[in-house]
């Protein structure tokens, strides 16, 4: 039991980065994420340790946070105010698009879009994990990722604005 | 199997984006766009808002992460009580209980409290100060609204540093009022306030502290009651003008939600 907690300790803070990226709100991440752990600490028979824990702990967190959209129909309680005061470092960028215009757009992706696109970009994991996270074949997910990418591009502006281009 | 230049597609730049190529593949794939300009505008793009989103989001994993997220801890707190806990709470109580013959000043007034009273004294004389005080307020009796719930229960979950579960009524039509942060003894205290007509009832939470005890305690103050009880992550004292019926009834209730790693109770 206690390799399995420390395992599932090496995991929290990439499900907590995770649960805060859906809700942008640190409470309902962190209330996200303890639900999560004690759902694995209760279903621990369930898990079969030939597959991976962390796409194990990330389904249930998931299911969570699906759950408690359909309860209790949050909007996920966010707010600019979280966002401006958040990022600790300095956006690595070249300055045309805010970050807020980046969450803004974020928020406005549908669900199913956002979560495969975190997934991939957020979480560094690959395309088979995350396929295997939101059950969904690897085409799906590509397909997933490919118009989240695209309507990112477009809420953010980028599709219109003529842009200087590198000339070699 | 390598890529092959004439097969490079929007997916196989999205793969490269997402660093899920070989770094023979990335290879191929870093030479083709440096013949397809319009290719690598979209590449840079795609990378921009990677760029962007890790900015966002990622210092969260940096962060420490809070005492209620210790997985060891959370494996070893103990099972919820089960629905059948007031019926064995009776027995306890009727040695426990606790008729407060004296003045309300004797409640009131912490001074009457000797040092060595036990800690869940403290916090039934803490509870019904509070009751006294915020119960009389007619515009200011609380400070966040009914209607804010889930964010009251979020707010009132991390100043507390544990997972609270507001009931939006509790038995003999009491409904919620709202709540509010209070300072504690060593901690902070939330105060939930529940209202049918013109009574009032009061939760009075603190995180739980080693040395506040597990067994119920049962108090009197004249035209107030108490019920204390506590579980391994928090004490409630519940405060009111209840006949002993309602009481009981209202605590089982709230008992029930507060113990929330029951599995049978979920929030909502």
């Amino acid at each position: 039991m206690t390799a399995f907690l420390d395992e599932i300790e090496s995991h929290i803070p990439a499900l907590r980065r995770y649960a805060r990226a859906l809700t942008r709100n640190r409470d309902q991440a962190d209330d996200l994420v303890q639900d999560c752990l004690e759902r694995a600490i209760a279903k621990k028979r369930l898990w079969q340790p030939t597959g991976s824990l962390k796409a194990w702990l990330f389904r249930i967190l998931l299911n969570l946070f699906r759950n408690e959209l359909r309860r209790d129909r949050v909007a996920p309680a966010t707010s600019l105010d979280d966002l401006t005061i958040e990022p600790a470092t300095p956006a690595a960028q070249t300055g045309r698009v805010a970050l807020a215009e980046v969450a803004r757009a974020m928020e406005k992706l549908p669900g199913e879009q956002r979560e495969a696109l975190l997934l991939v970009v957020l979480e560094g994991m690959s395309y088979a994990e995350a396929a295997h996270v939101l059950e969904i074949p690897q085409g799906t997910l590509m397909s997933r990722l490919s118009r989240a990418r695209a309507t990112l591009k477009h809420l953010t502006g980028e599709g219109d604005e003529p842009r200087l281009r590198t000339v070699k | 199997m390598t890529l092959r230049m004439e097969k490079i597609g929007e997916n196989e730049l999205m793969a490269y984006v997402d660093g899920q190529l070989s770094d023979t593949d990335r290879a191929i794939v870093e030479a083709y766009l440096a013949d397809n300009p319009e290719k690598a505008e979209q590449v840079a793009e795609w990378q921009r808002q990677s760029t962007d989103i890790a900015a966002l989001f990622a210092h969260v994993a940096d962060e420490p992460v809070p005492d209620r997220l210790d997985p060891h801890r959370l494996a070893s707190a103990p099972k919820a009580a089960n629905d059948n806990w007031f019926a064995g709470w009776r027995g306890i109580a009727a040695a426990l209980i606790l008729v407060v013959a004296g003045s309300a000043a004797g409640w009131f007034g912490n001074d009457a409290f000797a040092p060595g009273q036990s800690s869940s004294d403290l916090l039934i004389a803490d509870a019904f100060s509070a009751h006294e005080l915020f119960a009389a307020q007619q515009r200011h009796a609380v400070e966040v609204d009914a209607s804010e719930r889930l964010h009251l229960t979020s707010w009132l979950s991390a100043s507390l540093d544990r997972r609270l579960v507001v009931p939006d009524s509790l038995p003999n039509g009491f409904t919620l009022v709202g709540g509010r942060l209070l300072p504690g003894r060593d901690s902070a205290a939330a105060q939930l306030m529940y209202t049918a007509g013109d009574r009032k009832v009061t939760l009075y939470l603190t995180p739980r502290s080693e040395s506040d005890p597990l067994q119920n305690q049962f108090a009197d103050a004249g035209d107030l009651d108490a019920l204390y009880w506590a579980n391994d992550a928090v004490t409630c004292t519940i405060v009111g003008d209840l006949t002993r019926v309602e009481m009981e009834e209202i605590a089982s209730e709230v008992f029930k939600a507060l113990s929330w790693r029951d599995d049978n109770y979920r929030r909502g």
